[in-house]
């Protein structure tokens, strides 16, 4: 009977572990790539491919940190030595909880987070069933804190990027040419920063972690190619736009016009006496005309131009994207595999000693379930939030999926499970106050600071119910 | 879903502006050519036009509110809000004071504009036109400016503001013109009044025009 328990708690964590990584890659993905498919830098599928690739990545090979604390940096497992199935009823009921949590605010569309549900639902469990004494406050203060400095530091990142943006490209007389030249700089700090979490003390499982003198010089190593790379690539943009595709309707009318006048004047010329009052009439006419579309092709070529910016920044946001899916996959499958790797070690040792890391395996589990969110949910909310934000042009995307990604990837290095959502929604907020963003709804602010405050208590609450339950039917 | 993202976006208020700039142009045209058909002899359109410009008045106030509607309490704009329900009043004022003159003139529409001051309105109309086509010429350029944010276009809109305000100044001087001959050809006290006020409320349109111009001027001041 006892060892029937064990495997049905066992399967039951390996449901719930999944469900929660199908939720993160349903709902959470969409904040990585939703906004490089409104702006038209990436079509759907692609965006689907590339967050697929990248989140499972970000998830297998560096996911471990972040996975390390959900496990056992929040309670003390310790205490929990005399009786570790109760630890393993704890997790179960924590994973469960979460999940419920997650569907029925999905469901009302509240902006509420994944990672809080989850680090909300174990702390509850954890001081209701272990004593207050069981939950390791410093940890779990360091986490709460970084839940509201995580979008602040993204958001003055944003800021700052896109002040620097606004400054050196939309101001400048020669936009474009301004943005071919600031490209390889931007892509050199995204490669060099992605680089350096990749290889510093990140990629463990692929037995590639540098001491941090060799990650800098690898990273700026790959930077610096990457850089010249684009470099070159940019080359091909040309300042002047190309013919059909960009240019404005009237550039051809004031071209046609043009050449009537050069026409006409040759016609004076060679016109006899009593015609020339007439074709002077004409001729200061389209004179008159060609003015008046000159300043209106000069107006849309501007225009044209700052689409051609934003052609280049395409690129980047792109690149940016790939950066938070990664980032989001490393830190988010934390939710899902914490829990389920602390059950699966009780179930298979018997004790809460762990010293074992999280089993690749489990990581690989967590990926997948995210790839399948991704592919069954996620697209569709990938397709929604595309279609409803167009506000935010590639230059804006850029700017704040570049700073969220940073932000949270230096999260995932401290092992701290942050809310890649709540982040971005900071990252965007911050673009908005560089005057990047017509216009910006800051209600959902406000409704991200209830979430705070309510998630965590009805996470713990549903714990607490939960791991009765389990407990009564088990035992 | 649950995307505390996409909530995030609301859609831009400049859009709006441009729209009700829009409106403003084509009632300007409607109401020259009311003013032409009432110094014309036999005008029959008079209420037409009266009645086409009161519809865009009110299609305009149709924008004013849902611009003011959707603007939620948190809205986090590039301009300051206030500045841009001061600018959306001004700009709104001007069809107003286009409603209000053609309404004024219909109080007397079978005396209607004597003879010896028929070509000094025309030029009047014609003045009060001019910013009018302007302002909404400025509101695209503006609208442009929010979304890029770029001083090349801010100087652009920043040259149409200036243009305005001479063109108010022209038609101020018109309108000065105008009253001056008005005393001095008309002896009837009650066509006096009636065509002193008129001018004042036509010279009003362009003094609209320019508050908006002003308003622009400190929404794009950096």
């Amino acid at each position: 009977m006892e060892m029937n328990a064990e495997m049905i708690v066992f399967a039951l964590a390996l449901l719930f572990g999944f469900y929660m990584a199908w939720s993160v890659g349903a709902n959470d993905v969409a904040n990585a790539m939703g906004t490089s498919v409104g702006s038209g830098a990436l079509t759907l599928r692609n965006a689907v491919i590339l967050a697929a690739i990248l989140e499972f990545s970000g998830a297998f090979f560096v996911g471990s940190h972040v996975s390390e604390t959900v496990r056992k940096g929040i309670i003390d497992t310790q205490s929990f030595n005399d009786q570790p199935m109760l630890l393993a009823y704890g997790m179960l009921a924590a994973m469960l909880a979460a999940a419920a949590w997650l569907q029925f605010a999905s469901y009302y569309g509240w902006p509420i987070s994944t990672t809080h549900s989850i680090v909300g639902a174990i702390i509850g469990f954890g001081m209701v069933v272990g004593g207050a004494s069981a939950v390791h406050w410093g940890k779990v203060g360091a986490i709460v804190s970084s839940w509201v400095i995580s979008p602040l530091l993204s958001g003055t990142i944003a800021f700052f990027l896109f002040s620097f943006i606004r400054r050196k490209v939309f101001d400048s007389a020669t936009p474009v040419l301004k943005a071919k030249q600031l490209t390889p700089y931007l892509v050199f700090f995204v490669f060099s920063i992605l680089s350096l979490v990749m290889v510093f003390k990140g990629l463990k499982n692929l037995h590639l972690d540098l001491p941090l003198t060799q990650a800098l010089l690898m990273a700026a190593g790959i930077g610096l190619v990457a850089a010249v790379v684009s470099h070159f690539l940019l080359k091909n943009v040309q300042e002047i736009p190309d013919e059909a595709e960009t240019l404005p309707p009237s550039w051809s009318l004031s071209i046609g016009l043009g050449r009537a006048d050069k026409n006409l004047k040759k016609a004076l010329e060679s016109s006899s006496a009593d015609m020339q009052p007439e074709l002077e009439d004409i001729l200061e006419r389209v004179g008159r005309m060609k003015a008046e579309v000159k300043q209106k092709t000069d107006s849309e070529m501007e225009v044209v131009s700052y689409q051609k910016v934003e052609r280049i920044f395409v690129y980047l946001q792109i690149l940016s994207a790939g950066f938070v899916a990664f980032a989001h996959g490393a830190n988010d499958v934390a939710n899902a595999i914490g829990p389920l790797a602390a059950v699966i070690n009780i179930v298979k040792t018997g004790t809460v000693a762990m010293e074992t890391a999280v089993p690749t395996w489990v990581l690989a589990l967590g990926g997948t379930g995210i790839i399948i969110g991704l592919a069954t949910w996620g697209w569709r909310v990938i397709e929604t939030v595309g279609k409803r934000i167009t506000d935010l042009t590639p230059s804006r995307g850029f700017s704040a999926e570049f700073s969220a990604a940073v932000t949270i990837v230096l999260a995932s290095k401290l092992g701290i499970p942050i809310s890649t959502t709540h982040t971005l929604v900071g990252a965007v907020l911050g673009v908005g106050l560089a005057r990047g963003l017509e216009a910006l709804n800051l209600r959902t602010v406000r409704d991200i600071v209830i979430s705070w405050v309510v998630t965590i208590p009805v996470g713990a609450g549903l714990t607490i119910l939960l791991f009765y339950i389990f407990r009564w039917i088990f035992e | 879903m649950r995307i505390p993202f996409m909530s995030m976006f609301i859609s831009s208020p400049f859009e709006g502006l441009e729209e009700h700039a829009e409106k403003v142009k084509e009632g300007a045209w409607v109401f020259q050519r009311a003013i032409e058909c009432i110094i014309e002899d036999r005008c029959e359109d008079f209420e037409e036009f009266r009645k086409d410009i009161d519809k865009l008045e009110s299609e305009a106030d149709a924008i004013k509110r849902r611009l003011r509607g959707h603007m939620p309490k948190g809205t986090l704009l590039a301009v300051d809000k206030f500045q841009l329900f001061r600018y959306l009043r001004e700009q709104d004022k001007v069809l107003d004071a286009v409603e209000e003159s053609l309404d004024w003139l219909s109080f007397r529409a079978a005396a209607g504009i004597p003879q010896v001051l028929e070509k000094d309105f025309m030029l009047l109309v014609e003045a009060v036109i001019d910013p009018l086509e302007e302002l909404s010429k400025m509101a695209a350029e503006a609208h442009k400016y929010f979304s890029n944010f770029s001083d090349t276009q801010r100087l652009v809109v920043k040259d149409m503001i200036r243009t305005l305000r001479q063109y108010e100044h022209e038609a101020d001087k018109l309108e000065d013109a105008v009253k001056d001959k008005i005393f001095n050809t008309i002896d009837d006290a009650v066509a006096v009044f009636h065509l002193i006020r008129l001018t004042e409320i036509i010279g009003s349109i362009a003094d609209h025009a320019e508050n908006a111009g002003d308003m622009m001027r400190a929404m794009v001041a950096k």
